[in-house]
């Protein structure tokens, strides 16, 4: 009997929000008859893909037990290089190796802070965060660009389509195999997220430590560079603080990914459901005309309730520590 | 390297050093400020004018009240991200009682500061009941006041405010503007409480050593929850205050505190290498501001100004773990 209940505790913590998922979609089918029409499943897809890819990044850093929120800023920061680099009529190629490069310049400097001088990487990255908006102020000057203005090729990136797919759904998928294969699949994967687990245990088996963290770092630098590329191309221009939302949504999705499939653990099936499910509930609520503030509402609601499902037989208070 | 000496004159001229190094690091970041003060000053002297101060401790007290609740909250081992929310939702829902429904000027102070209150219990109770991480109960926070705060307002400002609530903004006593007052007394009680009362040193235990708090027997969910009250409590201050000096409140009144509140908030709990954090987080809030007011007397551009408190923060992060680093290898080299 007790086994049973134990059982069904854990069922509801690791399906609870998939079912909660499903349900969501049916209500919005029934509400709505065009939300289940193959050009809507699009729609949320590819405006998924920035939220998406950069929770992905976020979740390998979460994973060690780490947090960055760089890419609040560095998402901005990107748009504004681009602009400047396609305005000054560089080729595609060049502008998108410079904006991953960014991307990878502020996973190695982080890196160094976080891993090689021990600084806790919340104050660093949120002080990256500060400083990549500043630099985007003085590249970018606030002003909006339309990329379509001065060249039209570098949008095919976004606006193309690759068999029936949309190339940003491509690219948010292929990712997220990516990671979840590499985590999964992979040694250095399993070192990552031992590395959250027990930091003292991965030393003594001889691994080195830092030097796993600190390319972690440096790999979601540039998945948050590509996150940049993708928000602004999908955009198709630079706007100001563009990365701010994604400050919030990341972040939410990724929390609400750890109370999926693993429930309280950091896991990449659950960060895609998370994303897709905040977008979701945009999407649903957006198109049955609901009034536009019941939508962060419904969603903070849902992040509460998700997490509070897998941590409310926890028993102990969790610290943040810096 | 004195540990085995047997000279003691040569320990002693060297713990004089040490005393001097050590002076020299736990004071740094004032002697940077100081060295900074002195060649704005010499660059414009109009920064050190009475006005230009005056100017400082204004905008610096606007802000000083979500500092000192984010820093409380930090001490006890857990993070706010709502509070420029609960600052506008406050500020939104105070003026908007005064001016749509008719409360008088302290009755709409009044359910401002409750509503902040009660949204501190919120999360403190999600904290402590529920075991959410903070930072992602706080985050829902977020999400759900952004909506609320639409809501109530349907993205209008509030404008047109009673003139007794203009005045505690905008009033002056003795050529101070009265923010400036809240903040000192809201920072004698702080400090007070944090200092010298049972409930104020328990939160530094817990946040600094949650299991030593449990086993001296510590209401380890009593304190926590506390810590997010008096957050929810300071929060709307800031937002009501900063209404009420600028004539208006709108939807975004909360997002400036943003950047400012926690690189003070941040500043105050290393200033001093984690003790006295609301002294800490005064002296955060008027460098920060004090920074920030600078860059407008010497002309910096206003892209180069965003980048200031960044630097600022990430420049406090460094000193303090080399301040702890050579601080520690001191010790172990003198005694």
């Amino acid at each position: 009997m007790n086994q049973k209940t134990n059982n069904w505790n854990k069922f509801i913590a690791n399906y609870g929000l998939l079912f909660a998922f499903i349900v969501a979609i049916i209500v919005f089918s029934f509400w709505s008859g065009h939300f289940l029409s193959w050009g809507n499943i699009q729609n949320i897809l590819v405006q998924t893909t920035s939220l998406g890819v950069c929770a992905f990044g976020l979740t390998l850093i979460m994973m060690m037990g780490e947090i960055d929120l760089s890419y609040a800023g560095l998402t901005g920061l990107i748009g504004a290089v681009m602009l400047k680099m396609i305005m000054a009529g560089y080729s595609p190629i060049w502008v998108v190796l410079v904006c991953l490069a960014i991307g990878v310049v502020s996973g190695l400097c982080i890196a160094i802070l976080v891993v090689g001088l021990g600084m806790s990487s919340f104050m660093v990255t949120l002080a990256a965060w500060f400083i990549y908006m500043g630099l985007e102020r003085y590249i970018g000057h606030g002003v909006t660009h339309w990329i379509y203005k001065y060249d039209e090729s570098i949008l095919q990136i976004v606006q193309g389509h690759l068999g029936p797919l949309p190339i940003p759904i491509i690219v948010m998928l292929g990712l997220f195999l990516l990671c979840w294969l590499f985590q999964t699949r992979t040694r250095t994967g399993q070192y990552i997220l031992a590395l959250g687990e027990n930091i003292e245990a991965v030393k003594e088996v001889g691994l080195k430590a830092k030097l796993i963290k600190g390319g972690t770092f440096v790999a979601a630098g540039l998945i948050f560079g590509l996150t940049g590329l993708i928000e602004t191309l999908r955009i198709g221009g630079s706007m100001v603080y563009s990365g701010r939302f994604l400050l919030v949504y990341a972040l939410g999705a990724v929390f609400l990914g750890s109370a999926a499939f693993k429930a309280g653990k950091y896991n990449f099936p659950g960060t895609l459901l998370g994303a897709l499910f905040f977008y979701t509930i945009i999407n649903g609520l957006t198109l049955n005309a609901v009034k536009f503030y019941y939508i962060p509402l419904v969603q903070g609601l849902f992040l509460i309730l998700a997490v509070a499902i897998t941590t409310v037989k926890r028993g102990e208070i969790e610290q943040v520590q810096f | 390297m004195s540990k085995y000496s047997s000279d003691t004159k040569h320990i002693h001229a060297l713990n004089r050093r040490d005393a001097v190094a050590s002076f020299l690091i736990r004071y740094a970041v004032f002697i940077f400020f100081f060295f900074i003060y002195v060649a704005i000053a010499i660059y414009r002297p109009v920064f050190l004018s009475p006005a230009n101060l005056a100017d400082i401790l204004l905008t610096a007290s606007l802000v000083s009240f979500v500092s000192f609740g984010l820093s409380i909250v930090i001490a006890a081992g857990g993070i706010d991200l709502s509070f420029p929310n609960i600052a506008g939702y406050g500020a939104m829902l105070s003026t908007f009682l005064m001016i749509e429904i008719g409360y008088s000027v302290w009755l709409g102070i009044l359910a401002g500061v409750s509503v902040g209150l009660v949204i501190g219990a919120f999360n403190g109770l999600l904290v402590t009941r529920l075991y959410i991480n903070s930072f992602i109960a706080t985050l829902g926070t977020l999400f759900i006041l952004s909506g609320f705060l639409y809501w109530l307002s349907g993205g209008q400002s509030m404008q047109i405010l009673p003139q007794d609530f203009e005045y505690l903004g905008r009033g002056t006593l003795l050529n101070i503007r009265m923010p400036v007052y809240f903040m000192a007394g809201v920072f004698i009680l702080c400090y007070l409480f944090m200092e010298k009362t049972r409930w104020g040193r328990q939160i530094t235990l817990v946040g600094g050593n949650i299991e030593a708090a449990r086993l001296s027997g510590v209401n380890i969910r009593m304190i926590t929850l506390l810590s997010f009250i008096i957050c929810g409590l300071l929060s709307p201050l800031s937002g009501i205050l900063q209404a009420a000096s600028a004539g208006a409140a709108a939807v975004d009144i909360g997002n400036r505190f943003m950047v400012p509140a926690f690189a003070a908030a941040m500043m105050g709990t290393v200033i001093f290498q984690g003790k006295n954090i609301v002294l800490g987080t005064f002296f955060g809030v008027i460098f920060v501001e004090s920074l920030n007011n600078a860059s407008f007397i010497l002309g910096v551009s206003p892209e180069i100004r965003r980048v200031v408190p960044g630097i600022v923060l990430l420049a406090t992060i460094a000193f303090n773990y080399y301040a702890k680093k050579a601080l520690s290898e001191m010790r172990v080299h003198t005694y």
